[in-house]
């Protein structure tokens, strides 16, 4: 049987950490493309839930861009314990998977990320100027500061509502919560990964940065919803109006997030698929695509 | 980066106990994702894990990866693949059924062999990955089996995959077919993300663990997890069948998540049913 790509499972550092991924190539001519897939952080590998990035990228091969996913430390195949935080992208693993891809060329690179995997895509994007990114479900706003949340802790409002013990057990879960999240940013800063970041401070960087980018949601995505609300005012507003036709916005029917369905699966591929072959990737320069 | 040679040998990296190296195996258009944990040392024998379906794999693979690396350290080759039209696998996922899994299963052991005769020293099964296992030890009389949480058959696993399905269906707002009537119309169900064809959903509904089994003599280790600390009652008839089967049968009660079909953080903590059966799997062949 003959297909339109070869396959290689490959391992690689990443820190102290040792990560599997998969390459997918063309057999036929190239376009010069290279997609890293990102993985949101619902522990799933890297062939993604029903093999989405699987079937995303042997059908990219078909028109010759090259692909690679991977597990990062902790999930799948790679070693490690990974603690996921939407405020604590998982860049090292990213990099570490980009550098040793894209032939030290990240300019000929297409981030794609779902959920955490959007903000890792933005995050390492304003870090390495790559020739796209995509994000996909990705929440713009990450949790409030935790400066933020110990002056709300304070507010007569909450003092009032502990002593009530219908809200008790509420508020307890939400302390722990925060707990957690304050532990994972230690553990995070000790482990020299990059401190906790706001979705909007990298995507400022990337319009500065003239890099194209794409945001798909569902209609029904809870974090459609905060896009929309950030994009009406402060700095996500600034942001989009300032890079204006560089930055699409794809909006599907129905629910995208947790691509629980083969219909938001096949969205993703598709979408991905026609804003690739319609952008100008000016980053590019000689490698530019030839589809 | 680029040339087949160096992506090849970026695919075997050596670790403290021995090596792992990934794989595409066999034809393409049929290539199956394989792992092979070796150890350092001469290999005692070989252990395939055989996983299970839909969101089972995303909760269970790491507790399978521990497994296979604590097994290696111990001395044993261990074997791991997605079944073909899942995961890194290629072929279509409706094309799946129980005997493709088992054959699946088959060519895993094969390849262990490297062209000899491979020496398999036990399987391992979680959920429905334990009937595949179950099937296959069938083959290779009185080979230990370690069993996670079994589906005690098919048609009780496959009922919960729709049931599950069906609760996500209707959160999302219940449009369209629901993952039942899909199956029926057209053939296809949607579990949580995952295609369940209907070739598989025939397969299983004959399928009973205790039946594929048999009858012993046969060590096996059965963990499941408990609920006021003892195995709910369908574990506890299946014990005693096959105890009355001639099976030689270790329980064990372990932490297990409490849905097996919605992930969240909490799930992927309790590694300690690979612990226990790494430990469980080095006593047995002290004891042989």
């Amino acid at each position: 049987m003959s297909l339109p790509y070869r396959e290689y499972p490959m391992y690689f550092p990443s820190g102290e950490e040792v990560l599997l991924g998969v390459l997918t190539e063309p057999i036929g001519p190239s376009s010069g493309l290279d997609i890293l897939a990102l993985c949101g952080g619902g522990w799933i590998p890297s062939f993604h839930r029903g093999s989405m990035w699987v079937r995303m990228a042997r059908s990219f091969a078909g028109v010759g861009d090259r692909t690679f996913r991977f597990d990062y430390h902790g999930v799948g195949e790679s070693t490690g314990m990974v603690v996921f935080d939407m405020n604590f992208p998982l860049v090292q693993d990213a990099e570490a998977a980009l550098s040793m891809f894209a032939d030290g060329s990240p300019e000929k690179s297409v981030l794609v990320g779902t959920c955490l995997g959007g903000r890792t895509a933005a995050a390492l994007a304003a870090k390495v100027s790559p020739a796209g990114a995509v994000f996909l479900a990705v929440p713009v706003i990450g949790a409030k500061s935790t400066a933020e949340l110990i002056k709300k802790a304070g507010s007569r409002r909450v003092l009032r509502n502990v002593l009530k013990s219908e809200h008790r057990r509420q508020y307890r879960r939400i302390a722990v919560r925060r707990i957690r999240r304050i532990v994972n940013s230690v553990r995070a800063r000790r482990n020299g990964l990059v401190g906790q970041r706001q979705f909007v401070d990298d995507f400022e960087i990337l319009v500065r940065k003239r890099v194209p980018s794409l945001f798909v949601y569902g209609a029904e995505d809870p974090e459609y919803q905060q896009f929309l609300d950030a994009s009406r005012a402060g700095r996500m507003a600034k942001a989009l109006d300032l890079a204006g036709g560089n930055v699409e916005v794809v909006v599907v029917p129905g629910r995208l997030h947790g691509f629980g369905t083969p219909e938001a699966q096949q969205h993703v591929i598709d979408v991905v698929r026609t804003w690739l072959d319609a952008v100008t990737f000016t980053n590019l320069g000689a490698a530019q695509k030839q589809i | 980066m680029r040339g087949d040679a160096n992506y090849e040998s970026k695919a075997t990296r050596v670790t403290e106990w021995g090596t792992e190296h990934a794989a595409l195996l066999g034809e393409p258009g049929d290539r199956v994702f394989a792992v092979v944990h070796k150890p350092r040392v001469q290999s005692a024998g070989v252990v395939l894990i055989c996983s299970s379906l839909f969101t089972d794999t995303v909760q269970n693979y790491r507790r399978e990866t521990e497994l296979s690396r604590l097994l290696a350290a111990n001395g044993l080759t261990v074997g791991r693949f997605h079944y073909r039209g899942m995961g890194h696998s290629e072929g279509d996922p409706l094309d799946a059924t129980f005997s493709t899994m088992v054959t699946d299963a088959v060519c895993m052991i094969e390849h262990l062999g490297e062209g000899g005769r491979t020496r398999i020293v036990g399987l391992v099964g979680a959920r429905w990955g334990a009937l595949v296992a179950a099937g296959l030890a069938a083959q290779f009389e009185g080979l230990p089996i370690a069993v996670w949480e079994p589906a005690l058959t098919g048609r009780s696993f496959l009922t919960e995959a729709l049931q599950a399905g069906g609760v996500a269906h209707l959160t999302a707002g219940g449009r369209g077919l629901s993952p039942k009537r899909s199956l029926e119309s057209a053939g296809v169900a949607n579990i949580l993300g995952f295609p369940m064809g209907r070739a598989l959903y025939e397969s299983g509904q004959q399928l009973s663990l205790v039946e594929q089994v048999g009858a012993g003599p046969r060590e096996i280790l059965y963990l499941a997890s408990e609920r006021n600390g003892a195995f709910p009652r369908s574990h506890m008839n299946a014990l005693e069948e096959l105890r009355s089967n001639g099976l030689d049968v270790t329980t064990e009660g372990v932490a297990g998540p409490a849905s097996w079909w919605f992930v969240d953080d909490l799930n992927q903590t309790p590694l300690d049913a690979a612990v226990t059966t790494a430990r469980w799997f080095a006593q047995a062949l002290v004891a042989r």
